[in-house]
């Protein structure tokens, strides 16, 4: 079995008012063969968007993503669960 | 249920709200105010320049509104012009302020769609059986360019080509403010931007929602109200049975009534309460009144039935809505302390201006920036607990609830007979609305009781949330553990 893609979305306060709830629920809705692939966490602030990130910010294995939209979190998982397949 | 799609439109005010907020409770704000637009829409090599313009025009024409102010008073302004003004702007005191008025059209940002008309696209095969020729009772259609064409000077805008091509290839452009509009107050009077009728509108916020240039917008509190928090000002605030989830599936209610009193409001109450009042107190007119009522607390709703049905106005239940029956009820034990209402709705803000309570109104999306501008993380907050309104309360939120909520009283009044024969009738959204009331005015159907919500969904759907809908629902029923709503 390969290691888990490690998704953990911002929920703290700016990144769920520049919507985070949204990409929480495109994770969700996800495909049961990519879903298996991934592990989700909702994490507090990772206070970065106080700096040069601009929320919502995901971090995906250990890297931040900011200003994600569901179709970029959806493309990028895709990819990687591609790669690790 | 209304389809929640979080656009860079509604990301855009929810960023001005949060830079406004920011400035307020920094002391900055006189100094930001004139720059946020340059600050929210920075040149990027290789961007298109006119786009960045046009950008930063909608977010200098939004802060005006952002700013609480009546946008027929400064339009013509510029934003460093306000500043001089700021305070007595912050204050609400200025002559600048919106008193009235609560949705307006930046009309020169609008994008001036051409609605109305149809149009014929792509998946034109041209055919060789003509359907839209032969349908056209005008004879408008002629084939150009291996395409058919509509010939503007004889089309009457009928629509029946569109119905007969097997390729469904020839559409209508709608302007979505218009046809998101059911009460049709939405015109063009000569003019390619939209004027609103403020005698026909009844500020569900559908046209603002569904602008995808932004060019209509409500007046918000957000200013006034951060003003007075930043001063340490006292206020009560009262929320929404919506509230659920709309800081995220994380945060708890009792985790959000103590956010809001690290915001810096003194005390915190649901508007739930007023909700249980509003229940019984209509379930008690019914029993004693032979003729039907509709419910009262979707401010949208009763503004369209006494200006579109005037002949049912008498039927509209003469209790107040649960943010009014409580707001009038703290504002007698404490007159001089101001309440806020925060909320998913447009139309509350109209509902408080004409019923002198609450002083402020707020959208979530509001609540949410000033959160976020004051650091303050609901999820990470103790939580005090002091659910004191029933879980039929709080379903007020969703369509159906309140309706469930009536009968609920009734039932606990011992009026089982009356519960057995009641025809209900649930109206879900205003285009439902307007169906149900056409209904009762011909006399095709009757009912005893109507509820009746502007929203498809109900409140949880309103223009003003900050989850999902349908995720703030299954919160809503997980929590309170309701059952599926009878129709």
């Amino acid at each position: 079995m390969d290691e888990k893609i490690t998704v953990e979305v911002c929920v703290g306060t700016s990144c769920h008012l520049m919507g985070s709830s949204v990409l929480i629920s495109t994770l969700e809705e996800l495909s049961a063969d990519i879903a298996r692939k991934i592990k989700t966490k909702l994490s507090l602030c990772f206070e970065v968007c106080h700096g040069d990130k601009n929320p919502p910010v995901v971090r995906i294995n250990g890297d931040f993503y900011d200003e994600m939209t569901p179709d970029r979190l959806r493309e990028l998982l895709l990819k990687m669960a591609g790669e690790t397949s | 249920m209304r389809r929640h799609i979080l656009n860079d439109i509604i990301k855009l005010r929810r960023k001005i709200y949060l830079e406004i907020s920011k400035g307020i409770f920094e002391g900055n704000i006189k100094e930001r105010i004139p720059k946020l637009p340059k600050i929210l829409i920075p040149v990027k090599n290789g961007d298109h320049k006119p786009r960045i313009f046009y950008e930063r025009e909608i977010v200098k024409e939004k802060i005006k509104f952002a700013l609480g102010l009546n946008y027929d008073k400064v339009k013509d302004l510029e934003l460093y012009e306000l500043t001089e003004s700021l305070d007595e702007i912050l204050s609400g005191t200025s002559p600048l302020n919106a008193k009235t008025k609560h949705m307006g059209v930046i009309s020169h940002v609008c994008n001036e769609c051409p609605g109305g008309r149809f149009y014929v696209t792509d998946l034109c095969r041209n055919c060789l059986a003509h359907t839209c020729m032969s349908s056209c009772p005008r004879k408008a259609i002629e084939i150009s360019d291996g395409k058919a064409l509509i010939n503007r000077d004889k089309c009457i805008n009928c629509g029946l080509c569109a119905l007969s091509c097997p390729y469904k290839a020839i559409m209508k452009l709608e302007r979505p403010c218009e046809s998101s509009c059911v009460p049709r107050a939405i015109t063009f009077e000569g003019t390619m931007f939209p004027i609103i009728s403020e005698e026909k509108c009844v500020t569900c916020g559908m046209c603002e929602i569904s602008c995808p240039f932004g060019a209509i917008e409500t007046v918000s509190n957000i200013a006034q109200v951060a003003f007075k928090l930043s001063r340490k000002e006292k206020m009560t605030v009262i929320f929404a049975p919506s509230a659920v989830g709309q800081m995220g599936g994380r945060v708890t209610l009792e985790q959000f009534r103590t956010a809001l009193r690290e915001l810096g409001f003194h005390s915190v109450y649901e508007v739930a309460i007023g909700a249980d009042w509003v229940a019984e107190a209509e379930a008690r007119h019914l029993s004693r009144h032979s003729e039907p009522m509709f419910t009262s607390c979707c401010p949208a709703f009763v503004k369209f039935i006494k200006t579109r049905f005037q002949s049912l106005s008498s039927y509209i239940s003469p209790v107040p809505s649960p943010m009014i029956a409580l707001a009038k009820k703290l504002k007698e034990k404490d007159p001089c302390v101001p309440i806020v209402f925060v909320g998913p709705c447009i139309a509350k803000k109209r509902e408080a201006v004409e019923n002198g309570v609450p002083d402020f109104v707020l959208t979530f999306e509001e609540l949410g920036a000033l959160f976020a501008a004051a650091q303050i993380e609901p999820s990470q907050c103790e939580g005090e607990d002091e659910r004191k309104a029933t879980p039929t309360a709080w379903n007020f939120a969703s369509s159906g609830g309140v309706a469930k909520a009536v009968v609920f009283y009734l039932e606990k009044a011992g009026e089982y007979e009356l519960v057995q024969n009641l025809s209900i009738g649930v109206a879900n959204g205003l285009a439902e609305c307007e169906e149900t009331l056409n209904s009762i005015t011909k006399g095709k159907i009757e009912y005893d009781l109507v509820e009746g919500m502007a929203c498809e969904g109900g409140c949880v759907a309103g223009p003003g949330v900050l989850t999902d809908p349908r995720m703030a629902l299954k919160e809503l029923k997980r929590l309170f553990n309701l059952n599926e709503v009878r129709k």
